[in-house]
């Protein structure tokens, strides 16, 4: 059924509860008539939030586990590319397929990390990461990392990281209808 | 850079979420300023004007994803970290449960900011629109864990050994027995807030719940079919909401008196 469909998540509605700008009686009992299924998460949230939090100074235990998180997210910078497409909004991706006159299918298969870095033709990826602001070497670093756990993590512990399988380049163009003379076009390595 | 980037994720209706516009004119004013000055503000405690909301701290944070570490990125990273940790229940050696949700939940948000950097995470926003209640989101989060308050309730159990032997006088039974919305504040109003709401924090969460909505002067059940009860709300009989709220009520006035809390 559509209503059920469009039911959001708890984690959703919990959230949005959290950032309502009052928490009075009326926002507290708006949210219970309209998101039922979680009249108790919701309420208890209610509680939590009118807690004064109790400020304490920080305990050696503390410190170390501030310092462990900082030395973890040190290394993952260290070692793994920053998602050079992440952080690019669609229709500033839209812009970019339009400049290298491609479908915005082509370029999700970039974003979604799809493509096999060395299916790439040099010429492509020069055009590609000029439209995007990047070098060539941060693109194929970005995707190369399209295996590592950390880029699929989810923002839900119970959810199972997604496995994108990897297509080749050309195999991309022709799933996006790319018409044979573009595609030669695109493929070629030298003008 | 002059403008910060807009944030991504949509409200319940689907409108886009917009920092409000203290946070919005601060992180213009701070995105101006060197990366040194930054780091110094980040020392500064609330009440200076040159505070750093968490708001704001957490943008530079997310901000930053494409740059290498280094002493400014460190600097702000600790600073947002021990912001989060503020807003954690502190460490107590006789609750065992409180440590859990606390080093759980800055873990798990320290993963998720890790994650962002690869892949934005819009349910990162939230931070940046409201702190404060997003952290508290997250160790309410930590707190519903299956078996959280199996060692809790190790500590909070009637003691054999207390002069009430595990059971309840009659006059807690009757204090309990009428609590309402109207008179809920009349038992528990003058009693010192954080020791209270801490004790109801430990309750099970349909009666953490049932104890929110009389506080926010629900009536648990009405003759007026047009009145929101707290017995409509959770789709619970009358009886059952009571039982409940009995039972809560036991055991707040239980630890109070103790001062387990």
């Amino acid at each position: 059924m559509k209503a059920k469909t469009q039911q959001p998540q708890c984690e959703e509605v919990l959230s949005a509860f959290a950032v309502e700008p009052k928490h009075d009686s009326d926002t507290l009992q708006r949210y219970l008539k309209d998101y039922p299924h979680y009249a108790v998460e919701i309420a208890s949230l209610s509680h939590e939030l009118s807690r004064k939090s109790e400020k304490t100074a920080f305990s050696e235990k503390d410190k170390n586990a501030i310092e462990a998180a900082w030395k973890r997210h040190a290394v993952a910078i260290s070692t793994c590319p920053a998602d050079v497409f992440a952080s690019i909004p669609v229709p500033r991706l839209r812009e970019v397929a339009r400049t290298l006159e491609i479908p915005l299918q082509v370029i999700a298969g970039f974003k979604e990390h799809k493509v096999i870095p060395s299916t790439i033709p040099r010429r492509f990826l020069a055009r590609l990461s000029a439209a995007i602001n990047r070098t060539a070497e941060e693109v194929t670093a970005a995707l190369a990392f399209s295996d590592d756990p950390i880029s699929t993590r989810s923002h839900k512990s119970d959810e199972k990281p997604k496995t994108v399988p990897s297509v080749s380049f050309e195999r991309l163009l022709i799933e996006a209808e790319v018409p044979p003379d573009k595609r030669a076009e695109l493929m070629a390595e030298e003008k | 850079m002059t403008a910060p980037s807009p944030l991504r994720k949509r409200s319940l209706k689907g409108d886009l979420y917009v920092r409000s516009p203290e946070i919005g004119d601060k992180l213009r004013e701070l995105i101006t300023l060197p990366q040194g000055d930054i780091m110094v503000r980040c020392a500064v405690e609330d009440g200076d004007p040159k505070y750093i909301p968490s708001e704001c701290l957490m943008y530079f944070v997310r901000a930053n994803r494409e740059n290498t570490p280094g002493i400014y990125f460190e600097t702000i990273y600790g600073a947002l970290l021990r912001r989060v940790m503020d807003q954690l229940p502190p460490e107590d050696d006789n609750d065992i449960t409180n440590s859990e949700i606390r080093y759980e939940s800055l873990g798990s948000f320290a993963e998720t900011l890790a994650a962002d950097r690869m892949s934005y995470d819009e349910g990162l926003d939230y931070y940046e629109i409201r702190f404060k209640e997003s952290v508290a989101n997250l160790r309410k989060n930590a707190a519903r864990k299956p078996n959280r308050n199996k060692n809790r309730n190790r500590t909070l159990d009637p003691n054999p050994e207390d002069a009430e032997g595990g059971e309840f006088s009659p006059k807690i039974e009757k204090a309990a027995g009428s609590l309402d919305a109207e008179n809920f504040e009349k038992y528990f109003g003058s009693h010192d807030r954080a020791s209270l709401d801490k004790a109801i924090s430990t309750l099970p969460e349909l009666q953490i719940a049932i104890l929110e909505m009389l506080k926010n002067d629900m009536p648990i059940d009405s003759k007026n079919p047009n009145v929101f009860t707290i017995s409509k709300a959770l789709g619970k009989a009358e009886k059952t909401i009571r039982l409940q709220r009995d039972q809560a009520m036991k055991k707040l006035i239980k630890i109070l008196r103790k001062g387990e809390v």
